[in-house]
């Protein structure tokens, strides 16, 4: 109830008069409903209708009906029957009460044909974005929310080095069955494989050169065995009542190569460049340039063109993003994902992703299971 | 999908291009399947096709480039720098610069409104002079007709779900007196057999179990007993082509009243599967079927009892009240008429099936499935 309470504060203390969301992470966010396959669905909108007094009201399709009332902390629902057109009329009879308010909508996930219905159905509303209002609230987290996020960023962690620790050398195993370890490793500790984005994935030398190897079959993997001398890229991202861990690890087939560990200290560099600048006050921004500015400095091949870190909780990328336009100030509370992706000796795209809780005092690394100052060895043998 | 028909499809609309955001769109232009685009919002995807000329081109984060390239897709790709400004400013940008190259920059580009957030389309409309037409409707009914080699693709996608399925329940044979499944593991066996078998992905996946067969989903929790009744939902795909299939299960012999129940089921679903033909309208097979239920006493459960599968699990036509569109040769349907068992089980058997000039063609073939599955093994150890 605390987020819930939270939120009550937040939209009684707005400008809007009623918000309502209908992006899938904003509405397990607001309705506080776990429910993974909302994101599949765009034809099946949902909403929350959260008015400045009064009890917020779910829209869903009536089908969904037992189900969100179950999971989610809104009891209060509507349902219709039929497409867009039913869901708008379901949202426009709950809203008419409310004639000339301002309505503040998701404007960056409502799709524009449902906007513009609604905009019919309601002409006399002021329509305005609540997508500042919505990503302020959920960048700053509750104690609860911190909670699951550092535990899942903890489970993860486990789970794949509970995977890299059965890798051998002389018994090795390929791509496919390394990252299905890894989702197993990681059901094991409790974890949701919930999702359809919910994936392992290993790649191994060459393919680690590709963010993802053998598409479509994204976190199925490939045959290819692992090799001695190469670099293992390992991912997953899972979740924990509905807050999510990401996790990269690397580990080397073998003894650390000079030039694997080169690569490697450069990951680690830019990771410290990105903790030293993490303070309460500090922009997103200039954390960014820290960190490029520490990969100049040592000559590493930073991949271009990506954010080097972002926010994380019921969606496993979400705002804040540590990129070079993004101002928003980090405070107390915030969760981030360092995440600079550095080329390796032989072309392979190497990061090692690491979750920040920012703090009164600066940020704490959270769910480190092993040291990550050096990456994972592989034995040889049993 | 064959370019010279998505080209005159642009040249009807009277569109000097097409402009897809939608990732089932996005598939259905290029071929190519993102990686979970649906569940990162904030990251976006544009594929242009214009009605004349030689370049097609799509816009995408930097990750997402090679997964394009690698699904054969032989134009234009453009990745945009995340660091250019937050969401959407950055894709904005570099889509904006896209089209004034491709010659775009005024004339008539039709869209997925639908799929574009209300957000994205105003920041797009304020960097270019084309005129911006939603062609969802173009886009819906040309993907809804497919052609040989789709259907193809979904047939063998329901061969990779129903494997997944009944490979997790033969699994289940024998574990429901001692150490047996947890519902996560299993409904992970699902998802591996339906790798194993060949899915290139899955999308919605809930294992329901006992009380929580009342609900469409609900956290993989628990362990497996015998006397249960299981729902398995699945939506996978191959290279892109969806299916979506449900199957129902009971841990032990079912009792009667859910034997009953499933058999009533089982008419219900043989009633619209024998009116699934061309010219059949949409919503009279619905209505069809909730008249027979009333003529049996059996409990419908929510308002659809079909949709369309292809680049997306849930698309038109669907099976709903409302919808008059008539059924055309190369719909394909999953069909799974939804009712109540004794405890208000969710009950569904959930099918695919090709609308071909003598009726309806069972793409989901691997197993029949017009009785309960009874987990009744044993297990040998020896």
């Amino acid at each position: 109830m605390e987020l819930y309470s939270k939120i009550v504060d937040a939209v009684q203390s707005s400008t809007f008069d009623a918000v309502v969301v209908t992006g899938a992470d904003n509405f397990v966010y607001m309705a506080g409903a776990v429910i993974p396959f909302l994101p599949l669905y765009p034809d099946s909108p949902v909403i929350v209708v959260w008015p400045r007094r009064g009890d917020p009201t779910v829209i869903a399709p009536e089908e969904w009906e037992e189900t969100i009332v179950t999971l989610s902390s809104i009891k209060k629902i509507r349902t219709y029957s039929g497409g867009v057109d039913a869901f708008t009329r379901a949202v426009a009879d709950v809203l008419k009460a409310k004639k000339g308010a301002r309505i503040g909508v998701d404007l960056l996930r409502v799709s524009e044909a449902t906007l513009n219905k609604l905009k019919k159905l309601l002409p006399e509303m002021e329509w305005v974005s609540c997508d500042g209002f919505i990503r302020e609230l959920r960048a700053v987290k509750t104690e609860e929310e911190l909670g699951l996020l550092e535990d899942a960023a903890y489970r993860v962690d486990h789970g794949i080095f509970g995977t890299q620790h059965h890798v051998l050398i002389t018994s090795t195993r390929s791509e496919m069955s390394l990252g299905e370890e890894v989702r197993v490793h990681c059901l094991e500790r409790g974890l949701d494989v919930i999702g359809a984005h919910s994936v392992s994935q290993g790649a191994s030398g060459t393919n680690a050169s590709k963010f993802w190897p053998r598409a479509p079959y994204y976190g199925i993997g490939h045959e290819k065995k692992l090799k001695e001398g190469e670099y293992v890229r390992i991912e997953a991202r899972y979740s924990l009542d509905g807050y999510w861990g990401t996790g990269s690890r690397l580990m080397t087939q073998g003894y650390t190569s000079a030039e694997q560990r080169k690569a490697y200290g450069h990951i680690v560099a830019v990771r410290e460049a990105a903790l030293s600048a993490m303070k309460p006050g500090a922009k997103c921004s200039e954390v960014y340039k820290a960190m490029k500015a520490a990969a100049k400095e040592l000559d590493a091949k930073l991949v271009e063109g990506l954010a080097l870190g972002h926010g994380i909780g019921v969606a496993d990328v979400e705002a804040p993003y540590l990129s070079a336009k993004d101002d928003t100030k980090l405070c107390p509370g915030m969760v981030l994902v360092i995440r600079p992706v550095v080329e390796g000796p032989k072309g392979e795209l190497l990061w090692s992703s690491d979750t920040v809780v920012i703090e009164e005092d600066g940020p704490r690394v959270v769910g480190w299971y092993k040291d990550w100052r050096e990456p994972y060895v592989a034995n040889y043998t049993l | 999908m064959d370019e010279t028909v998505i080209r005159r499809l642009i040249d009807a609309s009277g569109c000097s291009a097409f402009m897809a955001f939608g990732a089932d769109n996005f598939r259905y232009l290029t071929g190519a399947t993102l990686p979970f685009a649906e569940n990162y919002p904030e990251r976006k995807a544009a594929a242009i096709i214009p009605a004349e000329g030689d370049t097609c081109a799509v816009v995408t984060p930097v990750d997402w480039l090679q997964a394009v390239k690698d699904q054969g897709w032989m134009e234009a790709t453009v990745a945009y720098d995340e660091n250019e400004g937050p969401h959407p400013t950055a894709f904005v940008k570099t889509l904006a610069k896209t089209l004034v190259g491709m010659g775009l920059d005024k004339g008539k580009i039709g869209y997925d409104a639908e799929r574009a957030s209300a957000g994205l389309v105003e920041a797009v409309k304020a960097t270019t002079k084309a005129k911006l037409i939603p062609v969802d409707n173009v886009l819906s009914e040309a993907r809804s007709v497919k052609g040989s080699a789709e259907v193809a693709l979904i047939e063998k996608s329901c061969e990779f779900a129903d494997r997944g399925i009944i490979h997790a329940l033969n699994h289940l044979e024998g574990t429901l007196w001692g150490l047996g499944y947890t519902v996560p593991e299993y409904a992970e066996r699902i998802r591996v057999h339906a790798f194993e078998s060949g899915a290139s992905g899955v999308g919605h996946m809930a294992v329901t179990v006992g009380d929580d067969t009342r609900l469409e989903y609900a956290p993989h929790r628990g362990d497996i007993d015998e006397g249960l009744l299981i729902r398995n939902d699945i939506t996978s795909h191959s290279m892109g082509y969806w299916c979506s299939v449900s199957r129902m299960a009971f841990t032990g012999y079912a009792p009667p009243e859910v034997v009953d129940a499933y058999d009533e089921n089982q008419v219900l679903k043989q009633v619209a599967e024998c009116l699934l033909k061309p010219g059949a309208r949409c919503d009279k097979v619905y209505v069809k079927v909730v008249s027979e239920a009333e003529k049996l006493g059996a409990k419908l459960h929510g308002s659809i009892i079909g949709h369309g599968v292809g680049c997306s699990h849930f698309e038109a036509p669907y099976l709903v009240a409302g919808y008059p569109l008539e059924l055309k040769m190369g719909n394909v349907i999953a069909l799974g008429v939804a009712t109540l068992g004794p405890r208000r089980e969710i009950i569904v058997d959930r099918d695919v099936y090709e609308i071909t000039h003598e009726g309806a063609r069972k793409l989901s073939w691997y197993r029949r499935w017009d009785r309960i599955y009874e987990v009744t093994g044993f297990r040998a150890v020896h």
